[in-house]
Order: C-alpha cells, then sequence, then structure tokens
C-alpha cells in the first residue's frame, strides 16, 4: 500500500529540513507515538493507534538508509509489530525537501505493509486511518517546527495537502487534532473510532431509513 | 438383501408439505446450538491466529499469559506435537501429493489465521486477554499469493508441496483441435470465479468432555459429519474409537463449510484430556473468514465450439484450484476442480470433450466444500459462453439448448465423461423456464426499456445434479470412497416409531422429511415418529453432505423399516389369522388387505410382539427394530434450472434483481415446502456469491475483509420475488421415487446471475468474467467498452 504526502511550510527549506531530521524531537508530532531510545542513527520507539474499541501498540525501529543535508533527501526504513502479538507493520519512507515560494515543501513517499489484525480491517478502514494519521501528523508537525522556529516567523501558517494512492470514501466527521503544548509530555493515540465506524454507517444507513419508514407507517395507522 | 435394495414405500405423508417438527424450538429460540451448551467446571479455549501468510516461528513467550489469574494452560504447537503431528489429507490417486497440517503450527506458519497457540482458561475473555501476553517473533518467507506465483514456483507455499502443485489431471482428452478450427462459431473466455466463505450463520465450536474415572470422551462439535468426526479424533489422537461419542447439537447451517475435520477440534479434544476439564472453542466471526475453509476460488479457461446451427460439437475446459495451503479433510483440494470436470458437459451432448486441472498451493487458508461444489464455477462459464453463441448466431438462449440437451430418445445417454445419464426433463425444463419468464413478452419488455436507458437482462441455466452420494458417484468423480451410512428403525412397545440415523441437521427438516419416510413405510402417522440424530450413539455414517440426506435417509430408514413391518405383518397375520402377506399396513393399524374391519392397532399389535408371547407364532423373535444401510446402486441424477431478470444500472454499477425462477425435477418430493426452502437459501447465496461476496487477499496474502462490514452477505432486500415449478421424474434407484436436491440453487443459480448481466450489457459488447460483479467491476468493464 502506497502513502504520498506533501507537507507545505511556511519556513526557510535548510530550518525546516533541520526540524524534520530531528526525529527525537518530531516523533511526538505523530498521535501516540513515543522515542524509547537512539543509538546513532537507530531509534527504538513505540506508536499506540486506538480503533474505537480496539487499541494496538506497535514497537519498532526506525533506522536512516539514507541521509543527505545537502540534497535534502532521506530513506527511512521502520519495522514495528503489535506488541500484542497481532501483527507488525513495515514501511520505507523517502522525504525530500524542496524551496518553494515562502517557504518549503516536504514530500514523504512511502510503502506500507501492514499485517495481521489491522490489515484485516480491509483496505478502505487502513487507507482512511492512514489519511488521518498523517494529516494530524503533518499539522502538529507543522506548529512543531514553527514553534522551533520561535518568534522568527510569529504567524507562520500551514497547510497540509495528502494525498494517497487510490480513491477515498467521503470524508468522515473530522476528527480534531489535539496538538499538545508539549509534545513530548502529553501523546495520547489518537483515537480513529470515528473513521472506523464511517463505512459501517455507510453499510447500516439502508435498514436505518428502511425501519424509519415502517416506523412512520406504523404510527400513521 | 443388498444395500441397494429398494423397499416399497406407500405414499401418504410423502409429497405432503407436513409442517416443518423444527419450527417450534427453531423459532421461539429454544434450539440449544453449541454455543448454548455449558457444563460444570467448562473451560474456554481461544487461539492465537498467525498474522503472516508465511512465516517461521522464531520464539514463542507464554510466560506472561500462563501467568494470568484464570488462566489454566497454555499450549504452543510444540506441546501438541508430542500428542499429534496433526490432519494428514490425501486421496487414493497417484501423484496426488498428501498434506500434513499440524493441529497447531510449530515451525512454520503457512497462511493468515493458522493456529499458533491455545490459551484454556476459565472465561473466554480471560482467554482473550491472555493471548495478548503471548510474545512471538517471526521471520517472514516469501508469500505464494496467487496462483500465478504457484505456478512460478519461486517459492513454495507449502515446502511439502513440490512446484506448488497438489495434483493435475486430465480427466477427459478427446481430439478437439480439429474440430475447433473448422467450428463455424468458437466462444471462449477466462474465468475469475471468486473465493468466498460458506459463512454459515453459526460459526464453527466444539466442545470436549474427558472423563478419566471412564475413559470416556464426550465431543460435541457443530459438524455435519459426526461419524467421520469420531473415527478422525481416533485415528489422529490415538484414542480407542469406542470410547468416544461425538454430538451434534442444533447447527445454525453448514453447506459445507462444517464438512471437514478440522485442527481446532483436534486440538480441543487433546486439552480437555490434558486438564481434565471440559474444555469449549467457539469460533469468532474473524476466525471464521480467516481460517474456517474457503471455497470456490478458481481460474476456469474454457471454450465451445458450435456449427452453425447452434449445435456443441466440442468444449474445452482447464481449471486451477487455488487451494491454499494445505489439503483440507476429507476432501482434500481436488475438492473443486477434480469434482467439476467429470460434470462439465451436464445436461448437453457434446460428443468431444478435453478437461483438465490443476490445484495449486498458496499461502491462503484451505478451499473446502461450499454448497454446490464443481458445479458453480463450470456453470456460470459454459452456460454464459453458451448464451454468447446464442448471441453469435442470432438464436434465443432458450432455443439453443433446446438443440443440445440430451433427450429423452437419448437414454441411456454416455457422455463424454463417461456419466451415463438415464433420465431428466431437461428439454422440459428449458420450455417450463422459457414459460415462465414469458420469453418473447421479456425481450419486448426490454427493448423499451433500453429506449428508456434502462437495462435489462435475462440469464438462464440448466443443470443436472449428482445427489444423494453414494459409493458410485464418489467413484465417478475419482474419489475411491465407499459409503456406509446406518439408520435404525423401531416401533416402540406402544407403537410408536423411533428412527436413529447418522444423518445430522443443519436445518434441513430432515426431522420431519425422515419421518414421512418411515411414517409411509410403517403406515402410521407422521406425528408418531420421531428421528433422533446427532450422535455417534446412534448410527454409524459419512454425514449430511452432497444432497445426500433424502436419498441415504429414505433408502436406509426404509430398508430398516421393511425388517420391522415384516416383524409386524407376521404377527397381525397370525392374530388375525391371515397369510402374513395379506397384511397391509396403514392408518396406524395392521389389516387385512381389502377389509379393513379385520384389523389391529399398531399399538395392539407392538404390545403382542413386546408383551404377549402367547401372540407369538412358534419360534418368532420378537426384536422390533433393525439397522440398515443403504447405497444406491447408480448415480441418482436430479435436474432442473434457473432464469434471473435483472437491472444493471449503468450509472452506480448496482445490479437489482428482479425476480428469480426455479425450476426443479427432484423426482417424488418428500415435502415440496422444505424442497422449495432448500432452492430459495440457495438462490440468496448464490446471489451473494455472484454479486457480492469476496474475500480479498492483499499482495502479502493478508485477507483484509474479516468482518461482514467487509464480506458482503446478501439481505432480504438483495433476494427477490422466487417463482418455483416442478417437474417429477422419480428415481428407480431410491424407495418412493425420491432424489436429493440440496446444492441444486448453488449449482445453477449462479451461472443465472451472471448470465443476465451480462445480456444486460450485451448491447455494450460486455461480458464480464470476473467476480464478484461488484458496481466497480461494471463501471470498469463500462469504461473499456467505451474506449
Amino acid at each position: 500500500m502506497n502513502f504520498d504526502y506533501v507537507i507545505k511550510l511556511d519556513l526557510p527549506l535548510d530550518q525546516a529540513w533541520k526540524t524534520l531530521m530531528d526525529i527525537e524531537r518530531i516523533a511526538p508530532c505523530m498521535p501516540g507515538a513515543t522515542i524509547e531510545s537512539r543509538d546513532g542513527d537507530d531509534y527504538t520507539g513505540r506508536l499506540k493507534v486506538k480503533l474505537g474499541p480496539m487499541e494496538m501498540t506497535y514497537r519498532g525501529n526506525i533506522h536512516f538508509v539514507e541521509r543527505d543535508d545537502n540534497t535534502n533527501t532521506a530513506l527511512v526504513d521502520a519495522a514495528a509489530k503489535e506488541i500484542k502479538g497481532r501483527g507488525a507493520a513495515k514501511t520505507q519512507v523517502s522525504l525530500r525537501g524542496v524551496a518553494v515560494d515562502q517557504g518549503s515543501e516536504i514530500t514523504l513517499s512511502s510503502e506500507f505493509t501492514v499485517s495481521g489484525k489491522a490489515a484485516q480491517f480491509g483496505r478502505g478502514v487502513m487507507e482512511e486511518v492512514g489519511e488521518k494519521l498523517m494529516g494530524d501528523f503533518a499539522t502538529r508537525l507543522a506548529a512543531q517546527v514553527t514553534a522551533d522556529a520561535a518568534a522568527a516567523v510569529p504567524d507562520a501558517g500551514i497547510s497540509a495537502n495528502t494525498q494517497s494512492s487510490a480513491a477515498h470514501a467521503p470524508n468522515p466527521p473530522a476528527v480534531a487534532p489535539a496538538v499538545p503544548a508539549d509534545p513530548s509530555v502529553d501523546n495520547d493515540a489518537l483515537d480513529i473510532g470515528g473513521v472506523a465506524m464511517w463505512p459501517v454507517l455507510k453499510r447500516l444507513m439502508i435498514p436505518a431509513v428502511v425501519v424509519a419508514i415502517i416506523a412512520v407507517v406504523y404510527f400513521s395507522l | 438383501m443388498s444395500k441397494d435394495q429398494i423397499v416399497e414405500i406407500r405414499k401418504q405423508a410423502i409429497g405432503q408439505s407436513v409442517p416443518s417438527k423444527e419450527s417450534a424450538t427453531l423459532l421461539t429460540g429454544r434450539a440449544a446450538y453449541i454455543a448454548d451448551i455449558s457444563l460444570p467446571g467448562m473451560l474456554h479455549a481461544a487461539f492465537v491466529r498467525a498474522p503472516f501468510a508465511h512465516a517461521k516461528i522464531i520464539q514463542i513467550d507464554v510466560t506472561a499469559a500462563a501467568a494470568l489469574s484464570g488462566v489454566e494452560l497454555v499450549w504452543t504447537g510444540v506441546d501438541v506435537l508430542g500428542h499429534t503431528p496433526g490432519i494428514t489429507a490425501s486421496v487414493d490417486r497417484e501423484g496426488f501429493v498428501p498434506t500434513t497440517q499440524p493441529a497447531i503450527a510449530h515451525d512454520i506458519v503457512r497462511y493468515v489465521g493458522e493456529t499458533v497457540a491455545v490459551v484454556v482458561a476459565t472465561s473466554r475473555q480471560i482467554a482473550e486477554d491472555a493471548l495478548e501476553l503471548i510474545d512471538i517473533d517471526y521471520e517472514e518467507l516469501p508469500v505464494v499469493a496467487n496462483i500465478e506465483q504457484a505456478h512460478a514456483a519461486d517459492a513454495l507455499a507449502n515446502e511439502t508441496v513440490p512446484n506448488n502443485v497438489y495434483f493435475r489431471n486430465s480427466r477427459v482428452s478427446h481430439d478437439v483441435d480439429d474440430t475447433f478450427n473448422s467450428a463455424a462459431v468458437v466462444v471462449d473466455g477466462v474465468f475469475h470465479n471468486n473465493r468466498v466463505s460458506a459463512a454459515p450463520i453459526e460459526t464453527r465450536g466444539c466442545i470436549a468432555r474427558h472423563e478419566w474415572t471412564s475413559g470416556l470422551t464426550t465431543f460435541w462439535s457443530a459438524t455435519q459429519m459426526p461419524g467421520i468426526l469420531r473415527t478422525m479424533l481416533s485415528m489422529f489422537l490415538q484414542i480407542p474409537e469406542q470410547t468416544i461419542e461425538v454430538i451434534t447439537p442444533q447447527v445454525g447451517g453448514g453447506f459445507g463449510q462444517k464438512a471437514h475435520v478440522f485442527p481446532e477440534e483436534l486440538t480441543v479434544c487433546l486439552l480437555s484430556r490434558e486438564l481434565g476439564q471440559p474444555v469449549s472453542w467457539i469460533e469468532d466471526r474473524q476466525e471464521n473468514l480467516l481460517s474456517a475453509t474457503h471455497a470456490k476460488h478458481q481460474l476456469n479457461t474454457m471454450a465451445l465450439a458450435l456449427n452453425d446451427s447452434g449445435k456443441i460439437l466440442a468444449i474445452k475446459h482447464h481449471s486451477t484450484t487455488d487451494a491454499g495451503a494445505y489439503n483440507c479433510l476429507p476432501w482434500t483440494a481436488g475438492i473443486e476442480s477434480e469434482c467439476g470436470a467429470p460434470i462439465v458437459t451436464s445436461t448437453y451432448k457434446i460428443e468431444l470433450a478435453l478437461a483438465e486441472t490443476i490445484e495449486v498451493a498458496t499461502n491462503k487458508c484451505p478451499i473446502g466444500s461450499y454448497r454446490g461444489v464443481g458445479y458453480t464455477a463450470g456453470h456460470i462459464a459454459r452456460e454464459n459462453l453458451i448464451d454468447r453463441a446464442a448471441r453469435a448466431l442470432e438464436m434465443s438462449p432458450f432455443e439453443i439448448r433446446r438443440r443440445n440437451v440430451i433427450l429423452a430418445e437419448d437414454f441411456p445417454y454416455t457422455n463424454a465423461t463417461g456419466l451415463i445419464v438415464r433420465e431428466g426433463t431437461f428439454l422440459e425444463t428449458v420450455n417450463l423456464l422459457e414459460r415462465m419468464v414469458d420469453y418473447d413478452a421479456f425481450r419486448r419488455r426490454q427493448s423499451a426499456a433500453r429506449a428508456e436507458g434502462k437495462y435489462l437482462g435475462l440469464g438462464i441455466s440448466i443443470f443436472n445434479e449428482v445427489t444423494g452420494m453414494g459409493t458410485r458417484a464418489l467413484n465417478f468423480l475419482d474419489l475411491p470412497i465407499t459409503t456406509h451410512d446406518t439408520s435404525t428403525v423401531r416401533v416402540d412397545p406402544t407403537g410408536t416409531v423411533t428412527v436413529t440415523t447418522s444423518l445430522v441437521s443443519a436445518g434441513q427438516s430432515q426431522e420431519t422429511t425422515l419421518a414421512q419416510v418411515a411414517a409411509d413405510v410403517l403406515g402410521v402417522p407422521v406425528d408418531n415418529v420421531v428421528v433422533r440424530s446427532g450422535s455417534t450413539a446412534n448410527a454409524q455414517g459419512l454425514g449430511t453432505w452432497a444432497s445426500r440426506g433424502a436419498v441415504i435417509g429414505a433408502g436406509s430408514i426404509g430398508r430398516a423399516a421393511d425388517v420391522v413391518r415384516e416383524k409386524i405383518k407376521c404377527i397381525a397375520g397370525h392374530m388375525l389369522e391371515v397369510a402374513p402377506a395379506d397384511i397391509v399396513l396403514e392408518n396406524n393399524t395392521a389389516q387385512v388387505a381389502g377389509v379393513p374391519t379385520r384389523s389391529l392397532s399398531m399399538a395392539e399389535v407392538a404390545g403382542a410382539i413386546y408383551f404377549a408371547e402367547s401372540a407369538h407364532p412358534e419360534n418368532f423373535d420378537p426384536t422390533l427394530e433393525a439397522t440398515a444401510t443403504f447405497d444406491p446402486a447408480d448415480l441418482v441424477l436430479a435436474n432442473g434450472g434457473h432464469a434471473a431478470i435483472v437491472e444493471v444500472d449503468i450509472e452506480t454499477g448496482i445490479v437489482r434483481i428482479e425476480k428469480f425462477f426455479a425450476v426443479e425435477d427432484c423426482g417424488q418430493m418428500i415435502n415440496p415446502m422444505v424442497v422449495e426452502g432448500q432452492i430459495r437459501g440457495g438462490i440468496a447465496q448464490a446471489i451473494g456469491s455472484c454479486l457480492l461476496e469476496d474475500l480479498v487477499h492483499d499482495e502479502n496474502a493478508q485477507l483484509t475483509t474479516t468482518t461482514l462490514m467487509d464480506y458482503l452477505l446478501p439481505t432480504s432486500m438483495d433476494v427477490p420475488d422466487i417463482e418455483i415449478e416442478h417437474l417429477e421424474t422419480p428415481s428407480d434407484l431410491v424407495p418412493g421415487g425420491i432424489k436429493g436436491m440440496g446444492e441444486s440453487a448453488m449449482i445453477s443459480a449462479p451461472a443465472a446471475v451472471v448470465g443476465a448481466v451480462n445480456d444486460a450489457l450485451a448491447c455494450h459488447n460486455i461480458f464480464i468474467q470476473q467476480y464478484p460483479i461488484s458496481p466497480e467491476r461494471i463501471f470498469q468493464a463500462l469504461q473499456n467498452a467505451s474506449n
């Protein structure tokens, strides 16, 4: 499964790239993510995802395969195991930063392999969950980058444009992303129950309408 | 007497829509299914299932799980390997590759959902919590995700299956090349039949209780084949067979999925012996969709050669089954393609045939049986190609079939695959279906609708079905199995009748239909008969599958009742001072033929036999019960046809089925209401499997449709009015002229659904060969057509 994202930042490229490469700083921008330890370019961390009543925590490693601060490119491998033994996730993310008018654009291209429980929820849910997670990541990353840039750019605006490779269902009711004041302290998993429930609601809609009609007919007799 | 003996039956209850004896229990919710059984001290098992399609198990740490309060035992594959190597499934055919599936995987997992560990706890909840504490490290192995990758054999799905091939076969190999080269019309297609689940509403489940004091094991299972399960538990677990009783409670639908022996059943049986307490395992829906057998998944390439008058001259058929990582037991990977090839010419006179089959191993759940085994995919291909040929020849789909069906004057007709067709109402079925759909009126309506932008389509399919699967039928399908099902009939001391049979019911109303048979052999009211099934203590047999209940039941109950009937006639004759041959049993009496006033009630005769030796003739043996088997002398062929009218919305791609028609000739019906129930249920499944249901795997063979949110079953909203007509060609191989029919709609109705969609879209030159026909596929087909 492929996810491609473009994050637009109102910051000069070198500043944006520097922040982005500080994994320990930016990890908390991903809802539910924590970095536990670092060994050179290798990091160990965990990511907690809530899907309604189901909570999954992935624990694994992030490894920089390539990193070039001159060309603003990097290739990152991440592999994680669900700690309750219900699956695994693997991804290779390629990052590229380019300067654009009034700031910079970071392109993330990733190829995901998800196994076990999460994969079994079906492609639609996976894509919506992925999009929601990355959308929030982008929002929080922009806030983080802006904060790091301190007063230099006081009202830095951001916009995140996410695109995944497949078609999507209509957007679910939005879950407001909570950007923690200090992301390293308070970083709860994003509850994606609303996302996961959407396809269910779509399927239930027709019978619900039928029930409503029957009820109306019954009570008007 | 031989096991194919056909006893005489005076039809009274047979042929009547006797209200189902099961209804009150089912409709009031008082039926006890496997999950309703609670035994003192019963523990609950839950399984860890593989998250990868192919991986090596590096290490398993169960320490934390075992320490959880309420957990009694945690077993991994290594623990269970000490008790059993697992399930070995094979078939006695040269070149067939058997497999052994461990009861719990111990070194390698070969499909997502395979069991890796089991927890037994005081509640299911605790067991499930404990599952999450088991830490397992896997090393992923290369995955064989589909037929293409299986053929490439860059990786092996199961290292014990060389080249990923379980078996390949050529059932019939006439030289068809010249015929195809010179044919006026050749139609061909490559048909991708979807992987589906039989998806019974009740999932699998079993409970084992081992009593160490007596050494007896009682095993409850929601199974269609308690007899086979008992024997297999004994063989694979080395438990003396006489110490095992398998009990089948109320079963909430089987449809072939419950006609297997599963690894979980072996494990649960062992756990109860290990713990000395009853252990229950009730499958949840995700487990069911992941790891109860999958079905139907095939790639079929078919071609027909016809002359310019629409006569089919030759058929070429090549079928590949995507069979999963192991052979299912007892059917093996050959369940679909191997059973499909021998019946590929169906009701048609096609002199030349080439039928090749292959079953390949993939890292998916094993393929198993599901209603319409072997038939469904081939029917979709053949019937749709016939329709296509009819379009090419500008001929009606009814007319082209009329020109090809085996006619009464051809009987007995030996077809290209060696099946001897002795009877059948094929032409009558075509004509009747044509009248039911009012063909000319439909075509007029279709053109009028087309003018308004509406796309109506008509699909038809006709079939014959090998029913009452006995030894000869199985041998015809190249399955060298002998059947041996028994029933016991006893007339009780008060003159009522108790029947015990090995045929278990999963909702087919056999307690009613088999009672109707017994009642008519003995001349008693249906209410005076009780049919007991569902325990291996009752009788021995292979179980209820492949439309065999009515045939095997009527035959074995008939033969057993006949023995008892002779006893009754002997005593009644003695008491009424006439020869036993002059006694007839009817209206709950034994009476002198032609003199109804000279009669004794069944209660009087039975009472005399049990309690009054003075009424016995000399040397009379008062045993008033008998056990008999039945195995028909030849294949029992039922037949019929289906037609569907659909409307395809080309804006949304949604197919709405407007009306369904069914013609069934299952000989003498025992109970028309039950027959029609079977037809309606099968049609619902046909609609689901063609339009909605799909077990979707990603490129790593991860199943991504594990809930009924993603695996779409048909609901009442998807099933239209169904009009049913009956023809009646009694079998001379079965008492009462009865034939089986349980699978008919899943044999032939899917072809009618697909045919109707293709008919609706034929004006765009669309011919859909990939199923299910989702709105997306219709959209794609329309896009391709407009390009």
